[in-house]
């Protein structure tokens, strides 16, 4: 390995123009969304662009600790997608940079005001809202009621059918956390998760794992984000998406620069790129039914229709601060999941 | 060892010779210390890390820190006040919130409750010993000089625990109900599965050793199958066959696969062929003259098993037991994947690492996880020093005689379990290659497509190829070379006895407290070993470290085997012991150098929990990745990849038994006279 390092490094200095060329040409992309979008992204910047793209995937969670990590030396260049949680908190403790983009005209509403509040360190993606979905045959199989609220969930029939993810791993458990907090208040909000735990089979480590369980069918209610529910139900699965009639809340995916990327004006070219109609367009080819932040790109009939939601004031600026989300999860990991089911 | 030591004591006259050799002992004696360091560093460093990291506490001292406000003017005039007056004064943060974790932060406004960024106030803050931490932003402060800062400055500063020893996170730990209850439930796991594991192992090993029934070898092959697999996989076969939508979940009557009863299951697929291969050995020791005996008392059959076969047996069952139990405690991949709610120790510490970054609790349930696993460990040693006592250059081996009746109800049993080993490794088979059980079960290759999953893809797999070649190589090296200082060293008794005991340790040491360790000790930033974290070198070091010991014992075997007049008769040709080594050392004992290479192979391909905490995305291995996707709910390419291993490994066998059978002819003819 290290002598063909060498190799490699000694014919680029002969050849002469392959080293600086080499050196700018290149992007280091920290992707914290799912696989298949983060690899379509990659591909297809190095298909526009001839750019080189070193491609780092990981959920937004463990990006935020990895750019921190390294902030004294910097290794990635632009981190692309994943909840915006970790990514106004990298604006709020310097590490990422500000960029204004000239595509910014195109957007949506909530794609700017995400980088409104954090001093245009970061900005809107896409977005999607909570909610559940379930395994209608295994729902009939049981004779369970059909949910269509929180609340419903909390009905001692669904006990072991409802899964979702343990708010500590996971940005879309938290999410659901401090959705159910806001909407009920933080003592009620308490109540409800106690009550959903002895519904709850298993609190997975990755987000999006419950819905899959149901879709397999070996899990009922998944809580989730919705569009990850309507993935497996055009997949074919037997399962329907729920819009929660108390209200819910709803996740704003981010992009930031790395603060000292090495390959600054290639981040910022992938930065203008990715905001464009036609490559957010292409998030359907990877069944990535989240609202896409450009107004002008193409959503599928099948993607939840974000007006026809009734969404929650989420405080992004609050629940998103490390102090409250530190808090939060200490009180759920003390007062909820200790319980017995 | 004392042989030795005592024939160059009561050897004077060979002092002209010793005087030659010197060089050569002085060699040997270095490179064994090089080897022991090696040990040292990668081995009881990171554990004595680990250790004083369980004992870590962080809490904030607020004495440590001084304030001075100014008046509107900017001007200092009031005296200053430390963080503990404004506290005991406003009570803003609790006692007990003064504890907190390593990388606790206390916004230092928290003692200004009327506080505001666009004050014109300016603050001071210092420490009062230069031991007191700040944060202002992110740069990090110490030192009793004053700070100055502007309010809107002020509110970005964030106060740091100090560093503790003490006991706050075993009493924590202990007075976590749910914590707390993992222990019981490691334990009730362990020892049922240990139970069902040994009586199904003996049956086994019994029908093989006493029946004459007919296919014993590949009952023998069947039976080891599970050892080329990572213990998770069991777990995901379950999952299809006793699921909410398994093939045969009936056979449970309403019970749930995922919980004690997966576990239980799994943890007997995976430990059974341990469990068999030394119940196995213990029968194949039997003396005949006994039953001999038995026959002509007149004992029956029944008695005879009682009063003959088991006691002759019972070190290899007791080892047996301590060994599965020392497995299925220690054991992350299998209660991880089917577990479900039902907490264990292995899971916890993984839970508390990765799921929460609470380092020092992991470290707490490291150490509690050590002590059954110590004590398992420590018998099974005693025990099996015991069976090698219990043979005797007078014992006529056992030859068992046909009896239909007999031979086809072991031949029913083994066919029995043989159905269940390879019933599950198909299951996996079959998941991996239908598209999406239960709905669609056209076959397809796309559960194969691991680039778009979690995990790392195929890169994975050529990762873990990488690795348990590099593992299986340099591991095989430094663990016989390592032996073989150890065996033929003259002298040096004190030396030796501690690197025997460096070298049994890791064997006692649970795979994900190993990896835990290393993540204190490598990860340090003041480590000079500190580059080596992250990469493939990390990797191959804690694989050879964790599967030190039973290489080792091989190899020590082996070396036993070969009179030390080898090296009596090299002196005197004046040979240096290299050349011994080389030429006569190494092709002797190659049969179990290649037995030492494989079973790192396997393992390094098999192995979850050491390295699960230790590889980055350049280094994702395919048992981390059947891990990952299987946590991602991508559980058919996880069964895919399950057999991925499964196919490598049983190709790795094969290519180890044929070429043992070529070395062998060319080697090892001396042995067939």
């Amino acid at each position: 390995m290290k002598k063909f390092g060498l190799t490699a490094i000694a014919i680029a200095f002969a050849a002469g123009v392959a080293g600086p060329a080499l050196a700018t040409e290149k992007l280091n992309y920290y992707c914290s969304s799912q696989e298949d979008w983060c690899q379509l992204m990659a591909r297809g910047f190095e298909e526009a662009t001839g750019i080189k793209v070193n491609m780092t995937r990981r959920s937004s969670g463990e990006t935020f600790a990895l750019i921190k990590a390294e902030s004294a030396n910097p290794k990635g260049d632009i981190w692309w997608g994943g909840t915006g949680d970790p990514h106004l908190q990298a604006a709020e403790e310097g590490l990422t940079e500000a960029f204004v983009s000239p595509m910014r005209s195109e957007l949506n509403d909530w794609a700017i005001r995400q980088a409104s509040s954090a001093g245009d360190k970061t900005i809107g993606i896409y977005s999607g809202a909570l909610g559940y979905g379930y395994n209608e045959e295994i729902l009939k199989a049981n004779n369970l009621p059909v949910p269509s609220c929180w609340k419903d969930l909390l009905k001692p029939e669904y006990k072991g059918h409802v899964q979702m993810a343990n708010p500590n791993s996971s940005g879309t458990a938290y999410t659901t956390l401090a959705t159910i907090v806001q909407l009920f208040g933080e003592d009620e909000g308490f109540e409800f998760m106690k009550g959903l735990h002895k519904n709850i089979n298993q609190y997975t480590k990755s987000g999006s794992a419950p819905i899959k369980a149901a879709a397999r069918g070996e899990n009922t209610i998944g809580i989730v984000f919705m569009h990850d529910a309507v993935k497996q139900a055009v997949s074919g699965f037997p399962i329907k998406v729920v819009a929660p009639c108390e209200g819910t809340g709803y996740e704003i995916g981010s992009m930031s620069i790395i603060k000292g990327a090495r390959n600054l004006e290639n981040a910022k070219k992938f930065y203008d790129w990715a905001l464009t109609a036609a490559v957010q367009s292409r998030a359907l080819e990877v069944k990535a039914y989240q609202v896409p932040a450009n107004q002008g790109a193409e959503t599928s009939p099948s993607a939840p229709d974000l007006s026809s939601i009734k969404l929650i004031d989420y405080d992004f600026a609050k629940y998103g601060s490390s102090d409250e989300r530190k808090r939060l999860l200490k009180k759920w990991d003390d007062e909820v999941s200790v319980l017995p089911q | 060892m004392t042989t030795t030591a005592d024939m160059t004591a009561s050897a004077p006259k060979g002092r002209p010779v010793r005087a030659k050799l010197g060089r050569d002992d002085f060699v040997m004696r270095g490179y064994m210390l090089m080897i022991a360091a090696y040990l040292v560093i990668a081995l009881a460093l990171p554990l004595y890390a680990m250790l004083s990291k369980s004992f870590s506490t962080y809490t904030f001292d607020l004495g440590a820190y001084e304030f001075q406000v100014s008046d509107e003017e900017g001007r200092f005039g009031a005296p200053p006040v430390s963080a503990e007056a404004l506290n005991s004064e406003l009570g803003a943060v609790a006692p007990d919130d003064l504890a907190t974790s390593a990388d606790g932060r206390l916004p230092a406004t928290s003692f200004f409750p009327d506080f505001s960024f666009r004050s014109p106030v300016k603050y001071r803050i210092r420490g009062t010993d230069s031991d007191a931490v700040y944060l202002v932003g992110s740069e990090r402060r110490t030192g009793t000089e004053w700070t100055e800062l502007t309010s809107n400055d002020f509110r970005r500063v964030m106060l740091r625990p100090a560093a503790k020893r003490g006991f706050e996170n075993y009493v924590t730990y202990f007075s976590t109900p749910a914590l707390f209850r993992s222990i019981q439930n490691s334990l009730l796991i362990a020892v049922i599965s240990t139970v069902i594991t040994v009586s199904l192992a003996f049956c086994f090993a019994y029908a093989l050793n006493r029946s004459c029934m007919r296919f014993k070898g590949l009952f023998r092959l069947i039976a080891v199958a599970p050892i080329l697999v990572p213990s998770l996989l069991p777990g995901i076969a379950l999952v299809y066959l006793f699921g909410n939508q398994g093939m045969i979940k009936g056979l449970l009557m309403g019970e749930s696969i995922y919980g004690p009863i997966g576990i239980v299951i799994g943890s007997v697929f995976f430990t059974f062929p341990h469990a068999m291969i030394i119940i196995t050995t213990a029968l194949a020791i039997a003396d005949a003259r006994l039953y001999e005996a038995a026959v002509s008392l007149k004992a029956s059959r029944w008695k005879t098993f009682w009063t003959v076969t088991i006691p002759g047996a019972r070190y290899g069952l007791i080892s047996a037991a301590f060994v599965v139990f020392n497995l299925v405690i220690t054991d992350f991949g299998l209660p991880k994947v089917i577990g479900g709610q039902y907490n264990m120790l292995a899971v916890d510490i993984y839970k508390q690492v990765i799921g929460q970054q609470n380092f020092e609790m992991g470290a707490v349930v490291s150490v509690v996880l050590l002590v059954p696993a110590v004590i398992a460990f420590t018998v099974d040693r005693i025990v099996q020093k015991r069976q090698v006592a219990l043979l005797s250059t007078r014992s006529v081996p056992y030859q068992p005689t046909p009896n239909s009746r007999f031979d086809w109800l072991c031949f029913a049993y083994c066919g029995l379990v043989a159905v269940f080993i390879v019933g599950l490794l198909a299951v996996c088979q079959y998941a991996a290659l239908i598209k999406f059980w239960p709905y669609d079960l056209s076959l397809s290759l796309k559960n194969y497509a691991f680039d778009l999953m979690d995990g790392g893809g195929w890169d994975s797999y050529y990762n873990s190829i990488q690795m348990a070649l590099l593992t299986a190589v340099i591991g095989t090296f430094v663990v016989f070379t390592g032996a073989y200082m150890v065996e033929k060293t003259r002298g040096f008794g004190t030396g030796r006895a501690l690197f025997q005991l460096l070298a049994m340790l890791p064997m006692a040491i649970p795979g994900m407290v190993l990896g835990l360790a290393y993540i204190f000790f490598f990860n340090d930033p003041d480590n000079p070993l500190n580059p080596v974290y992250g990469t493939m070198a990390i990797l191959v070091i804690c694989t050879v470290t964790h599967f030190y010991t039973v290489s080792h014992l091989t190899a020590v075997t082996a070396l036993k085997q070969m009179d030390t007049e080898f090296e009596s008769v090299a002196a005197s040709l004046k040979q240096p012991f290299y050349k011994l080594f080389t030429r006569v050392t190494v092709p002797v004992c190659l049969p179990s150098v290649l037995d030492i290479s494989i079973y790192l192979f396997v393992n390094a391909m098999t192995t979850v929990s050491a390295v699960v905490f230790l590889y980055s995305p350049t280094t994702t291995l395919a048992s981390v990745a059947v891990l990952n996707m299987d946590d991602a709910g991508d559980i058919a390419p996880a069964a895919a990849m399950g057999m991925m291993i499964f196919y490598t490994n049983a190709g790795a066998r094969l290519l180890h038994v044929l070429i043992s059978k070529r070395v062998l002819a060319r080697t090892q003819a001396w042995r067939t006279r």
